[in-house]
């Protein structure tokens, strides 16, 4: 094996990769950097009198790459480019109808390249958190499926007295799955669940939290019951590997969580 | 890479979906404003095999403001994506397979993309569009788009005619005209 042949081979496949497409008045640069969703990135060149800028032409915004949509990664893909502009010192700007530009600009032919690679490298970034899914479909799945049969639980037994995710007046941010209001006495109740232990947890941990605020709540002295309905049918569920957290929990709600298979149970507290 | 598990699972039916004749009902796509989408006109028309019942949907996609267009055929029976689709323009695809030379993974647009029976995303062009001149002509101009789709696809109205388009927003015989230009946009 010739090894100069071979550098030879990989440099001049990598720099093949680099193209261009003269549009009008601006030049596009098809680079050698591919997205998860395989497409290349795309970079733009325009000439301003002594300026040069580099841009995307809107490509990202406009979704030209054609990325899927979480709209549940909203935040973080939001992190994730304010990161990767920060990085690459990137500035926007938007056009007439609002379409969001990414750019960047020199007055040297010699910087160019390296625009080039900043924006090429953005660009990727960018693409490739709009291309994965953060949240984990099964967890989203099991979590909306028990959240709606213990809402229809409670609906049947509790009708006009329930009101399902909602705060108490003066804690807005402090969402209960479900209250029940009786006779000037409440009910709160949480829900938890997880197809991991992971998520159980998390939930665990949310509902201790929750509870533990009511107590600074004008209202806590309405407060008759705090109950926690734990789906003991999730993957999750796992009662010796949570009971340090579940014991903490039964500190702050007024009796034992009520398991899933027992939810009758509910009917005899509230 | 993703596998579009829906059509591996039914290849058969996919590569008669790409490959018979279909039947366009509609003569004439009335393009509007797709609703979620201010920058995308839409327009579409049923289609059908002759030898299956499934229904096809014809759609056409028009951005003004990018100059460019889609066409494609989709089948809710087969899966939620197109499963064939020109762009007129937009970004380099890559088919990505270890036995495609690196440079020969790039595939430029204007093009096709569908699938292989292993249910892989990949894009290509014909004949026609390997071609530059052609190319860039099919890229500015719907009219040759549809006549260049309707045929790759065997897909056409009354056997072997095209639909038109009518652009409902603005007057008819809409031709992108505009050449991609950077000139509305105010770099500081």
């Amino acid at each position: 094996m010739d090894i100069q042949v071979l550098k030879e081979t990989i440099k001049n496949s990598f720099c093949n990769l680099t193209k261009f497409k003269q549009r009008g008045n601006v030049l596009e640069v098809i680079t050698a950097y591919s997205t998860l969703n395989n497409k290349f990135i795309s970079v733009f060149i325009k000439f301003e009198g002594n300026r040069i800028i580099a841009t995307d032409a809107g490509w990202i915004d406009s979704n030209a790459y054609d990325t899927p949509n979480f709209d549940e990664s909203e935040e973080i893909i939001k992190k994730i480019i304010n990161n990767y502009i920060y990085n690459y010192q990137i500035k926007l700007t938007t056009d007439s109808d609002g379409n969001v530009y990414y750019y960047k600009t020199c007055n040297d032919q010699e910087q160019l390249p390296g625009l080039i690679f900043d924006i090429a490298n953005f660009s990727v970034g960018v693409i490739n958190s709009f291309c994965i899914q953060f949240k984990d479909p099964k967890e989203e799945k099991e979590r909306e499926t028990f959240r709606k049969d213990a809402n229809d639980f409670m609906k049947l037994h509790y009708k006009q007295t329930l009101r399902l995710n909602t705060a108490l007046d003066d804690f807005k941010n402090i969402k209960f799955n479900a209250i029940v209001s009786r006779a000037s006495n409440l009910y709160l109740v949480t829900y938890v669940t997880g197809s991991t232990q992971y998520y159980f947890e998390s939930d665990l941990r949310k509902s201790i939290v929750n509870f533990e605020l009511t107590d600074k709540s004008k209202f806590s002295g309405f407060i008759r019951e705090k109950i926690t309905i734990i789906n003991n049918e999730s993957t999750g569920f796992n009662l010796n590997h949570s009971m340090p957290i579940l014991n903490l929990l039964m500190e702050k709600t007024t009796r034992e969580p009520i398991l899933w298979s027992e939810r009758d149970k509910i009917l005899e507290t509230i | 890479m993703r596998i579009n598990k829906c059509i591996l699972d039914r290849q058969d039916f996919f590569q008669e979906l790409v490959k018979h004749k279909k039947e366009i009902y509609e003569s004439e796509i009335v393009l509007t404003q797709q609703q979620n989408n201010i920058r995308w006109l839409v327009g579409s028309s049923q289609a059908k095999l002759k030898s299956k019942p499934d229904k096809i949907d014809f759609i056409v996609k028009i951005n003004k403001t990018a100059n460019k267009y889609g066409i494609m055929l989709q089948c809710l029976n087969l899966c939620n994506e197109p499963y064939f689709r020109f762009d007129s323009d937009g970004p380099t695809h890559q088919n990505v397979s270890e036995t495609i030379a690196l440079e020969d993974r790039q595939v430029p647009t204007p093009h096709f993309n569908t699938y292989d029976l292993e249910g892989r995303e990949f894009a290509y062009q014909n004949d026609i569009l390997k071609n530059q001149l052609e190319a860039q002509a099919i890229s500015n101009n719907l009219e040759f788009g549809i006549s260049l789709f309707c045929n790759e696809a065997n897909a056409f109205v009354n056997e072997d005619l095209l639909p038109i388009c009518i652009d409902s927003t603005i007057l008819p015989d809409f031709e992108i005209e505009a050449e991609f230009n950077l000139n509305n946009v105010k770099f500081e």
